[in-house]
C-alpha cells in the first residue's frame, strides 16, 4: 500500500499543469524538459506518480476508445464501492483486441484462450470460474456441454422450437438417449445422429430416437439425410418407422410426411429408399431420386406425384464460438425465437427484391426491398450476391424490453476497401448503402482501412478501431432494448468486438438490413434475426 | 533454444495470473506513456509477448515484475518509434527510474484503488459527470468547454481542481484506513 505522507501539489501548480498536459497530449518540448527537471526531485516524483495513477485509472474507467483494458470496481453514485463481479455489464468498458496481431503468432485456440481470458474478467466471470472451465470445451471456443454417456444423437440446431406442453423441451446440443421422444408443436429442430444421419424435424411432429440408425415418426414432417458413400451396396443405412410404413434408407436424402391419420408420404431427393407398408404380405416399393410414394392404411405402397412440399435438409447454424460469446451477454440460443431466417437458397440469379425468406424455405413473410439490379440470389454459390451498392431491407421494429440477435455471414470477394454490412437501419431508400445503425461492416481487404462496428447514425460512433479480419465471417449484433438507453454488442464470429449505447430516438430503427459499398462484390449467407424476451 | 511447450495446466495458471495482474500491467504502461492510444497498443503487444514466452512461466516467481519487464521494453520500443512526437515522452533515464517506482507502487495499490472507488461514489454528481464526460474521449475539451460557455483553459483548471479534490479524498481515506477509523 502506498501510504507515505505526501503533500499534494495544488491544482494550479506547475506539476499538475504539466502532468495534465502530458495526458492530454499537449506537452511541448519545453514543457517536457521542465517536467523532467521537476521530476528529479523525489517528492515531486511521488506527487507525479499519484497524479499519473489517478489519470490512468480515470482513463481506464471511462475512456470509450480503449480496448483490451481491464476494469476496476465502479461504484454507483452515492453508494459504497461495488465489486467488479456485481456491476452490470453495460457499465463496463468495451473490449477491442487486435486479433490479427495475436493471430500472427498464436494458434486460434491460443487466441481464443487469451480472448476469453480477457473478456471473462471484463464480463465479471471470476478467475476461478475461468480456470475451472479452462480444460472444458468452453474455454477453447466450443461451448458444447459434454455429451451424456449412452446418448446416440444430439440437437444440432433449433429454430424457434415450441415443445408440447407435457413434453420435455430440448435446447441446442441436448444429448438424446435411445427412446427419447420429441414432441414439437411448432418450429424446427435438427438432430445429428452419431451414426452420421441428420434429421430436420418440423412441428407439429412427434419423433422418437429409437436406436443408432433408426427412429419413429408418429406425426409431422421430417427430412432425413444419411452421410457416407452413395447408394449401391444395398445395405440399409437408416430406418424410419411410421404408423403405416417402414422406410429403409439405402444411402440418401428423403423427406417424410405423416398425417394425423398416420398415412405416410415419402419424397426422395437423392439415392434409394424402400417403402414398406404395414400390411401383411406387402413388398417394399423402391423409390429413386425425384420419385415419391405413399403408404395409406392397409393398402400397398404406390408411387405418386411428388408433393409440393419444401423439405429443409439442414438448418442454419451459428458458429459454436459465436454462441459461446453470446452467452456471456445473456443470449440463450435455445430460448430464442427466430423472426427471420434466410439461407438465400434460390434459383440461379433470381432477384432478391420482392421475394420472401419463407418462399425459399426460410422464416419470414415480409418481402425484401432491395436494388432492382445487382442483388440476386445465386444457387451456384448458395448466397445473395450484391454487385451494386445499396441496401436490402426487411421491416423490423424492435420492442422495448427484448434482446435481439442479427447475424449475417459476409464475404467481400472483390472491391478493395469495399465492404458488405449488416445491421439495423431507419428505412432510407435502397440506394442508400450506409445503414443508420447500429451496424457492422466487413471489407474485401483491410490493408488500408479496418472493418468497423458503428453505433450510428451512419459511420459515427465507431466501436473500437475495427478488426482486420477478412474472408468469410459471421458478423453479429446483440441489441438489448431494456430501458431508455439501448445497448448494442458487436461480434465477429466468436469474438466480442465491443458494445455501445444506442439512443432509440436517433436510431429510429424500422428495418434490418444488408448493405454493400459501391464497386464491390459481396456474398451474404445465412441472414438471421432472432429475439429472446429478457 | 526452443521454449518448453507449456502444458494445459501451465497455460491455465498463466491465464489466471495474467487476469490477476492485467489491471496493474495496464496501469504500469499508462503511467509510462500517458497516451491512451499508445497504452492500448503497448498493452496488447505486451500480452502477446507474454503469451509467446509463457513457457518461462513455471519458473517465474513474481508474475507482475516479470510482466513489467516486457511492458517496459514494449513501451520503450513504442516511444522510439515515435520520433516525430518524441517530445510527448519523458527522457529514457527518467522513465527507467519512474518505471521502478511505478512497479513498486502498483504492486500494492489495492487500498488506493478501493479508496478511489469510494471517493468516486461520494463525489458531487456534477463533478463526477463532468469528469466522466471529459475522460470518455468522445468529445474534445474544446467542445465541452464551448457547450459550457467557458474557455478550454477554464475547463482544464476546473478538471484539475476536481482531480485535486479526488486525490485529497483518496489520501484521507488511506490515512483513515491506516489509523483504523472511517474517513
Amino acid at each position: 500500500m502506498v501510504t507515505a505522507p505526501l503533500t499534494l501539489p495544488g491544482p494550479d501548480s506547475e506539476l499538475s499543469r504539466l502532468t495534465t498536459a502530458q495526458f492530454e497530449g499537449s506537452l511541448t518540448a519545453a514543457d517536457r524538459d521542465r517536467l523532467a527537471a521537476l521530476l528529479l526531485d523525489p517528492a515531486d516524483r511521488a506527487s507525479y506518480r499519484r497524479i499519473v495513477w489517478l489519470h490512468a485509472n480515470l482513463t481506464r474507467i471511462w475512456c470509450q476508445d480503449l480496448g483490451g483494458m481491464p476494469w476496476i470496481p465502479q461504484p454507483a453514485r452515492d453508494e459504497p464501492a461495488a465489486s467488479a463481479a456485481a456491476a452490470p455489464a453495460h457499465q463496463r468498458p468495451r473490449v477491442t483486441i487486435h486479433w490479427d496481431r495475436l493471430r500472427e503468432t498464436a494458434s486460434r485456440a491460443a487466441v481464443l484462450l487469451i480472448a476469453i481470458a480477457m473478456g471473462a474478467s471484463l464480463l465479471g466471470i471470476g478467475i476461478m470460474a475461468l480456470i475451472a472451465s479452462f480444460s472444458s470445451p468452453v474455454a477453447t471456443g466450443n461451448p458444447r456441454p459434454p455429451r451424456v454417456a449412452g446418448s446416440i444423437a444430439e440437437i444440432a440446431a433449433v429454430e424457434s422450437p415450441e415443445w408440447a406442453t407435457d413434453a420435455e423441451p430440448f435446447g441446442i446440443w441436448a444429448s438424446l438417449m435411445p427412446g427419447t421422444t420429441l414432441a414439437l408443436d411448432r418450429g424446427r429442430v435438427e438432430l445429428a445422429y452419431d451414426s452420421g444421419a441428420t434429421v430436420v424435424l418440423e412441428g407439429p411432429a412427434v419423433f422418437t430416437v429409437a436406436a443408432a440408425t433408426s427412429a419413429a415418426l408418429d406425426r409431422g414432417k421430417a427430412t432425413i439425410t444419411v452421410a457416407g458413400p452413395g447408394p449401391g451396396d444395398g445395405q440399409p443405412r437408416f430406418t424410419l418407422h411410421t404408423p403405416s410404413a417402414t422406410i429403409t434408407d439405402l444411402g440418401t436424402s428423403f423427406g417424410v410426411l405423416v398425417s394425423a391419420a398416420g398415412e405416410t408420404s415419402v419424397s426422395v431427393f437423392d439415392g434409394l429408399v424402400d417403402l414398406l407398408p404395414r400390411v401383411d404380405g406387402a413388398v417394399p416399393l423402391r423409390l429413386t431420386a425425384g420419385e415419391a410414394g405413399d403408404a395409406l392404411a392397409k393398402q400397398p405402397a404406390r408411387k405418386v406425384i411428388p408433393p409440393q412440399q419444401r423439405f429443409e435438409r439442414s438448418l442454419p447454424k451459428a458458429p459454436p464460438d459465436l454462441l459461446a460469446a453470446l452467452v456471456s451477454d445473456g443470449w440463450n440460443e435455445a430460448r430464442a425465437t427466430v423472426l427471420v431466417s434466410e439461407s438465400f437458397a434460390g434459383t440461379n440469379a433470381s432477384p432478391l427484391v420482392g421475394s420472401q425468406p419463407a418462399a425459399r424455405g426460410g422464416i419470414g413473410d415480409e418481402a425484401w426491398r432491395a436494388p432492382r439490379e445487382g442483388w440476386s440470389v445465386d444457387s451456384a454459390t448458395g448466397a445473395l450476391v450484391a454487385t451494386t451498392h445499396g441496401t436490402a431491407t426487411l421491416p423490423f421494429v424492435p420492442q422495448p424490453g427484448h434482446r435481439y440477435r442479427i447475424s449475417a455471414t459476409i464475404h467481400a470477394t472483390s472491391g478493395g476497401i469495399g465492404w458488405g454490412g449488416v445491421g439495423f437501419t431507419n428505412g432510407a431508400g435502397v440506394a442508400n448503402y450506409i445503414p443508420n445503425g447500429p451496424w457492422l461492416r466487413q471489407r474485401h481487404h483491410t490493408d488500408v482501412q479496418p472493418n468497423g462496428a458503428f453505433a450510428g447514425p451512419g459511420e459515427t460512433n465507431a466501436v473500437g478501431r475495427g478488426d482486420t479480419l477478412t474472408g468469410e465471417q459471421t458478423r453479429t449484433i446483440l441489441l438489448d432494448t431494456k430501458g431508455p438507453q439501448w445497448r448494442a454488442v458487436f461480434f465477429v464470429d466468436g469474438i466480442r468486438l465491443g458494445e455501445a449505447g444506442i439512443n432509440p430516438q436517433s436510431a429510429a430503427i424500422s428495418h434490418v438490413c444488408l448493405a454493400a459499398f459501391p464497386n464491390s462484390r459481396i456474398e451474404f449467407r445465412h441472414f438471421l434475426v432472432a429475439t429472446m424476451p429478457r | 533454444m526452443s521454449l518448453p511447450t507449456p502444458s494445459d495446466d501451465d497455460s491455465a495458471a498463466f491465464v489466471a495470473e495474467l487476469l490477476r495482474h492485467q489491471r496493474r500491467i495496464y496501469l504500469f504502461i499508462a503511467s509510462l506513456l500517458a497516451s491512451p492510444t499508445d497504452t492500448e497498443d503497448v498493452y496488447q503487444q505486451t500480452c502477446l509477448a507474454l503469451w509467446k514466452k509463457r513457457g518461462q512461466f513455471p519458473e517465474v516467481h513474481d508474475f507482475f515484475a516479470w510482466a513489467c519487464g516486457f511492458a517496459r521494453n514494449e513501451a520503450l520500443h513504442q516511444i522510439r518509434s515515435k520520433s516525430r512526437s518524441r517530445h510527448l515522452y519523458l527522457p529514457d533515464d527518467l522513465l527507467a527510474t519512474l518505471a521502478q517506482e511505478f512497479e513498486r507502487d502498483l504492486a500494492a495499490d489495492d487500498d488506493r484503488l478501493l479508496a478511489l472507488t469510494s471517493c468516486l461514489g461520494r463525489m458531487q454528481t456534477g463533478h463526477r459527470d463532468l469528469l466522466e464526460r471529459c475522460y470518455r474521449g468522445i468529445e474534445t475539451i474544446k467542445d465541452i468547454a464551448a457547450e459550457m460557455s467557458i474557455t478550454p483553459a477554464a475547463l482544464t483548471m476546473r478538471l484539475q481542481r476536481i482531480r485535486h479534490a479526488l486525490l485529497k479524498c483518496i489520501e484521507a481515506a488511506l490515512a483513515a484506513a491506516a489509523s483504523g477509523r472511517s474517513p
